[in-house]
């Protein structure tokens, strides 16, 4: 006769991508049922904004996902754009692909640490935390803080990039691209990698759609759906660049679109650099902060995280600070509609790379 | 995109307003609001971005909205309907767009509001022993509620 048994992983558990739970129940090794428990990272960022000015906000947001802030500073950003009628300078559309791009490197070589620990090899996590930090030096460089950058603002950026940075910038490029070799070397082309994670928590092309998936993992299950392409912002529509997709839809096809589109990332910085205007304003100037009334309206802003569509629904009452605020991150719907249907049948072993290969960030789900 | 507007116009009830390229408002009565999710994905509107609700304290209204997207067409429709205030109930979306179930899950526990049909409408979600007013309202005083809750921690340095 079988016994199941329940089990908690995290919120403190190496294999748990943040401040979350998860309850599992198991026979033997293999998972009957999982519960995502949320709730640890709430910190109630939508009341707070209704509170605040505007601008205030702005040191609010980034929190909302830690290892790639600038998503959350776009799409704010843009909902107050478009509902006060300002088109950005151009100048300003590239800064801010450069700087969305450059987040996105620095998730993604973030995340591939996190990934390879949860199958053990521990080298690539290393590697690729350490390499992480030259992109922190840069935002360093243009805002003065690594983490959460509040650069991105209404009406363009905070202020111009300081001279030689489009050099230091390049020479990221170049490091990372000659790194990503070694990256394929020790952990893409390892056969432990592939025997690990080859038709693990298949999500197909048809669930991937019917639930609602965004991200890498719509696109590891073949369809090429991407908010750069669709509803191209900043300077994305001047800009060159595939949207790669696989069709197996495993854990293995969700690891590897998110290398190419690390390798993506370096190309469009690499193309936007060369085609930015070299000069002209970077903020179209915005009201005085405490006279900066938003016309009356609502309005659903959206960017391409590096998990998929990060939106920002923004309603203003036509006073200086937002009547209501919701934000959609794409892992609320990855991890209920999702990760708690794909975990059914694995083995204890799989569940945290599979978490970590549907990259589930708690943040963007507690708000 | 007119050729998806005039569709979206023929779904009974739909009231349609082009805001700008690619963002359309289609508001619905209360009692339209599941038969027209459900035709919204019939002509294209395979996913549902995010759902959640706007209190209208001063019409004394909910505004519930669902933000739809078409790869087909390459447009976002935010499909709107305001319920009561008081004692209010919708009907769950999530037989037609599973992701649904994890946010009425969130509203009824952000903003009271009872979703009929989602078994897990009014369990705890989040927030851990609640017993104030749904904290999303309007007439929850967050400030108050810190001040009563939380005792006031001074800087280091600063006077008492």
């Amino acid at each position: 006769m079988s016994k199941s048994y329940e089990l908690f992983i995290g919120p403190n558990h190496p294999g748990i991508p943040g401040n979350f739970s998860l309850k599992i129940e198991l026979e033997g090794d293999t998972v009957i049922s999982a519960k995502g428990d949320p709730g640890y990272l709430h910190r109630a960022f939508e009341k707070a904004m209704e509170g605040r000015y505007y601008i205030q906000n702005l040191a609010l947001i980034p929190r909302i996902c830690v290892p790639e802030p600038d998503i959350n500073e776009a799409a704010y950003a843009m909902a107050v754009e478009d509902l006060m009628g300002v088109e950005i300078p151009e100048r300003a559309k590239y800064i801010r692909t450069i700087v969305l791009e450059l987040a996105r490197a620095a998730n993604y070589t973030f995340w591939m640490g996190g990934f390879a620990g949860t199958l053990g090899l521990y080298t690539l996590a290393q590697w690729s935390f350490g390499d992480r930090d030259y992109a922190l030096d840069l935002f360093a460089e243009i805002c003065g803080a690594r983490v959460y950058h509040m650069y991105i603002w209404p009406g363009g950026v905070r202020r111009d990039l300081p001279p030689g940075w489009e050099d230091k910038l390049l020479g990221y490029v170049k490091y990372m691209k000659e790194r990503l070799i070694d990256y394929d070397n020790i952990f893409f082309k390892n056969v432990m990698f592939k025997y690990r994670t080859k038709g693990i928590a298949v999500v197909t092309k048809e669930q991937a759609i019917e639930w609602g998936a965004t991200g890498p993992i719509l696109k590891a299950a073949g369809v090429a759906q991407d908010v750069r392409k669709d509803d191209p912002y900043a300077a994305y529509e001047y800009l060159d660049f595939e949207i790669p997709t696989l069709t197996d839809g495993d854990s293995w096809s969700r690891a590897m679109i998110r290398r190419w589109e690390l390798e993506n990332s370096l190309n469009i910085i690499e193309q936007a650099v060369k085609k930015m205007p070299k000069k002209g304003p970077v903020w179209e100037k915005m009201p005085n902060p405490l006279k900066w009334y938003v016309p009356e309206g609502e309005t659903y802003a959206k960017v391409e995280s590096a998990r998929g569509e990060h939106g920002f629904y923004m309603v203003s009452d036509g006073t200086g600070k937002p009547y209501r605020v919701a934000v959609r991150g794409a892992s609320h719907t990855h991890m209920f509609t999702i990760a708690e249907k794909v975990l059914i049948g694995q083995r204890l072993a799989d569940v945290s790379h599979i978490l970590v290969s549907l990259d589930v960030c708690p943040p963007e789900i507690d708000r | 995109m007119m050729d998806i507007v005039d569709k979206i116009k023929g779904i009974e009830g739909a009231k349609v307003t082009v805001q700008r390229e690619n963002r359309i408002f289609v508001d619905v009565s209360e009692d339209k609001v599941i038969s027209t999710l459900y035709n919204m994905k019939l002509i294209g509107f395979h996913q549902l971005s995010v759902q959640n609700v706007i209190d209208r304290i001063k019409d004394n209204k909910f505004e519930i909205f669902y933000v739809l997207y078409s790869r087909e067409y390459k447009i976002n429709a935010i499909v709107r309907t305001w319920i009561d205030r008081e004692n209010p109930v919708i009907k769950t979306a999530d037989k037609i767009y599973p992701s649904a179930h994890t946010w009425e899950r969130e509203i009824s526990e952000m903003f009271g509001i009872k979703v009929d049909g989602n078994e897990d409408s009014g369990k705890p979600f989040i927030l851990e022993n609640w017993k104030d007013l749904p904290p999303m309202r309007k007439d929850f005083d967050s400030v108050k509620y810190s001040s009563e809750h939380f005792v006031f921690r001074h800087s280091e340095g600063e006077n008492e």
